[in-house]
């Protein structure tokens, strides 16, 4: 999974590809675009895995959705964006993860479904699933936000890193990336 | 009213600003002269609250930037995002709600074609476009005339009037000196990160000969054009 984060799926097709977020922040906007062929990628291997009844590429095929929208926070944007926003810290983050969570609840939603029809009986493992997928982008939205105006550095990457390989220390991290975000945020939003 | 008082800029040990002390009153467009390196556009983002400073930067707001149209020398933009798309997010940062976007298209750019493929005066006007669509009390435009052609330039030049007939208060840098006589009550020149002139409208065309003597003087007799 870690190697698959390394991977550059952005496309750069010049023609205006229609979006069905460009209401809301950028990002889904944007990513949307650089990545659109992943989704129906993915939602072939939903298919598959029911046709096979392998539950676990069904998961694979949620996490390859949550990938994609966690690279979509990969990139530092200019400050200029961030400080319009007429909003607190707290706020802006919280608009930020709330879009976030909506927009990946929707993308999967098609799967999610589909495994709920087809392998009732492992809706436990898909709900721990869906939150640590919640529990990722969070902490990479926070983590995005805890170096600004700055790229993320080394040692918030291989916290990251960590993160995957033992997820619980998410607890740890999120409350973290959080202060330090609305730290550097305060700055620009003159809060 | 926007009041700046005592504000220095330091990059490290290298101080790009001096003290400045200014005040902007609503309904007044103020112009700010000064060769490139004099200290303008970093003076516009300690204003924005882009920079950290020493000094004061007060005003009728509760929070300035919130209220403040800020129109920057090289606007940013992202690589997948339209025209419309620009216009929306920054209507939508501010909590405005923007229809119709097409029929403002004053400039008649391409709104539906990715703003990070425009031409230089494209992406200024539709920075402009969209910091007027915010609906701010205070704007801060930094060379808006850059890359422009000369109907832009009048366009321009009238939305700077519109603007301070509706009591908004406009901050403008320009090189090209005529578009700030025609347009600004005051003009504010600085140099080495100092304000060392205050000139008023009738006084215009005195600074414009004094900075033509300045800048040019004989430089050109060296060329021994022939």
């Amino acid at each position: 999974m870690i190697l698959i984060t390394f991977f550059d799926f952005n496309t750069n097709l010049n023609v205006t590809i229609p979006s069905a977020f460009s209401k809301k922040p950028f990002e889904f906007t944007v990513g949307f675009r650089k990545t659109f062929y992943i989704f129906p990628i993915a939602y072939f291997l939903t298919y598959i895995s029911v046709s096979v009844g392998n539950f676990n590429l069904g998961i694979f095929s949620m996490l390859v959705i949550g990938i994609t929208c966690f690279s979509y926070y990969s990139k530092i944007e200019n400050e200029y964006f961030v400080w319009n926003y007429n909003l607190s810290s707290k706020e802006f983050l919280f608009e930020k993860t709330k879009t976030c969570l909506i927009y990946f609840s929707l993308l999967s939603l098609p799967i999610i479904i589909t495994l709920v029809v087809y392998f009732y009986n492992e809706i436990n493992i898909l709900i721990v699933f869906i939150f640590l997928c919640y529990a990722y982008l969070t902490t990479m939205i926070f983590a995005k936000y805890s170096s600004f105006p700055n790229e993320m550095n080394m040692s918030q990457i291989i916290l990251i890193g960590l993160s995957f390989m033992f997820p619980p220390i998410l607890l740890m991290f999120i409350p973290l990336f959080y202060s330090q975000s609305i730290k550097k945020l305060n700055a620009i939003l003159n809060d | 009213m926007i009041k700046i008082e005592k504000l220095s800029k330091f990059y490290g040990k290298k101080q790009v600003l001096n003290s400045i002390d200014l005040e902007f009153k609503k309904g007044k467009i103020y112009g700010i002269v000064g060769e490139n390196g004099a200290g303008k556009t970093t003076l516009f983002r300690c204003i924005s609250g882009l920079e950290i400073y020493k000094g004061n930067v007060t005003s009728d707001f509760k929070k300035l930037k919130d209220h403040l149209g800020l129109l920057l020398t090289e606007p940013f933009f992202f690589s997948k995002i339209t025209g419309k798309e620009y216009i929306q997010f920054l209507a939508n940062a501010r909590q405005i709600k923007q229809s119709n976007i097409e029929d403002k298209n004053i400039f008649d750019l391409p709104l539906n074609q990715y703003a990070a493929n425009y031409s230089t005066g494209m992406k200024k006007k539709l920075a402009l476009t969209a910091i007027l669509l915010q609906e701010n009390d205070v704007f801060i435009l930094d060379e808006p005339f850059n890359g422009d052609d000369i109907q832009s330039n009048l366009i321009i030049t009238e939305i700077i009037k519109r603007l301070k007939e509706l009591e908004k208060t406009v901050i403008i840098s320009s090189h090209i000196f005529s578009t700030l006589a025609d347009t600004c009550d005051e003009i504010y020149l600085m140099k080495s990160g100092e304000i060392i002139k205050k000139v008023e409208q009738v006084d215009f065309n005195k600074l414009e000969n004094e900075m033509k003597e300045f800048t040019v003087g004989n430089r050109i007799d060296k060329l021994e054009l022939k």
